[in-house]
């Protein structure tokens, strides 16, 4: 079953999704639009430093009928964004409205001076 | 190792198809559009994300349905963006139909950032057999 999934979702078309990034005092806001995902098929993970934005969108079955304009882009909306250390990881939230996936990236309380010893031989 | 030869005809083809993506998607008015055709109905999706719905103003005159409404900016007045894609403002969009409707049977659904209207065609567009005498 999931070696499935897998499969189709290589073969699905990779859409680049539009994003507006701005920062407020607090925070680091990222909103990206991807219409016709739903919250099961969004994945938003971070890994190595870096965030990525997964979700699937694709074109529904019509049984019977047919399509006589085809304008939309189906497939699978995919970017990843490098987070700088300012960000604290551990208190990243995300939502999806209508959608518009809005992730909340939380700025650090302090950013923590590094201690450097030196030592002598 | 297979060597290939070189086909300068499939190039040039790869290269039309990207010329040809890049103009079709400049000509297409917002929001994008798939249009279904049904035995008895028509069916529209549009891609219109973070869109209120009480700004969607859908209007049908003769053949035609109008689609028109506001995406609104999310970000507050002052801040810094670091990156602005997402597009925002009014948009109009003007569909005509391939068949007459029935104004009267027409519903509309906003979910997941897809508005959908679904329309019955009109009698007057649906196939009558015809007997043969």
């Amino acid at each position: 079953m999931a070696e499935e999934k897998e499969k189709t979702a290589e073969e699905v078309k990779r859409l680049i999704p539009p994003v507006d990034i701005y920062e407020t005092e607090n925070n680091v806001m990222l909103i990206a639009d991807i219409p016709g995902v739903t919250k099961e098929n969004l994945q938003v993970d971070i890994e190595n430093d870096e965030l990525t934005i997964s979700g699937l969108f694709l074109e529904p079955k019509i049984d019977s009928g047919k399509k006589l304009i085809n304008e939309c882009y189906y497939g699978k909306y995919t970017r990843t964004f490098t987070l700088s250390d300012v960000i604290a990881q551990d208190k990243i939230t995300a939502k999806l409205d209508d959608g518009v996936l809005t992730v909340t990236l939380p700025k650090q309380e302090k950013a923590k001076p590094k201690k450097i010893t030196i030592s002598t031989e | 190792m297979r060597l290939t030869l070189w086909d300068p005809f499939k190039e040039l083809m790869a290269m039309q198809r990207a010329l040809d993506s890049a103009f079709s998607s400049a000509k297409i008015t917002y929001p994008p559009i798939d249009i279904i055709e049904k035995e008895d109905k028509i069916q529209v999706i549009a891609t219109l994300p973070g869109v209120d719905k009480e700004s969607l103003d859908l209007t049908i005159l003769g053949d035609t349905l109008t689609i028109a409404g506001e995406k609104k900016s999310y970000g507050q007045d002052g801040v810094t963006y670091v990156r602005r894609e997402r597009p925002f403002g009014k948009f109009r969009k003007l569909i005509d139909l391939p068949y007459s409707v029935d104004p009267e049977k027409i519903t509309a659904t906003y979910n997941n950032g897809l508005l959908t209207v679904t329309m019955a065609k009109a009698e007057s567009a649906m196939p009558k057999q015809i007997k043969v005498e």
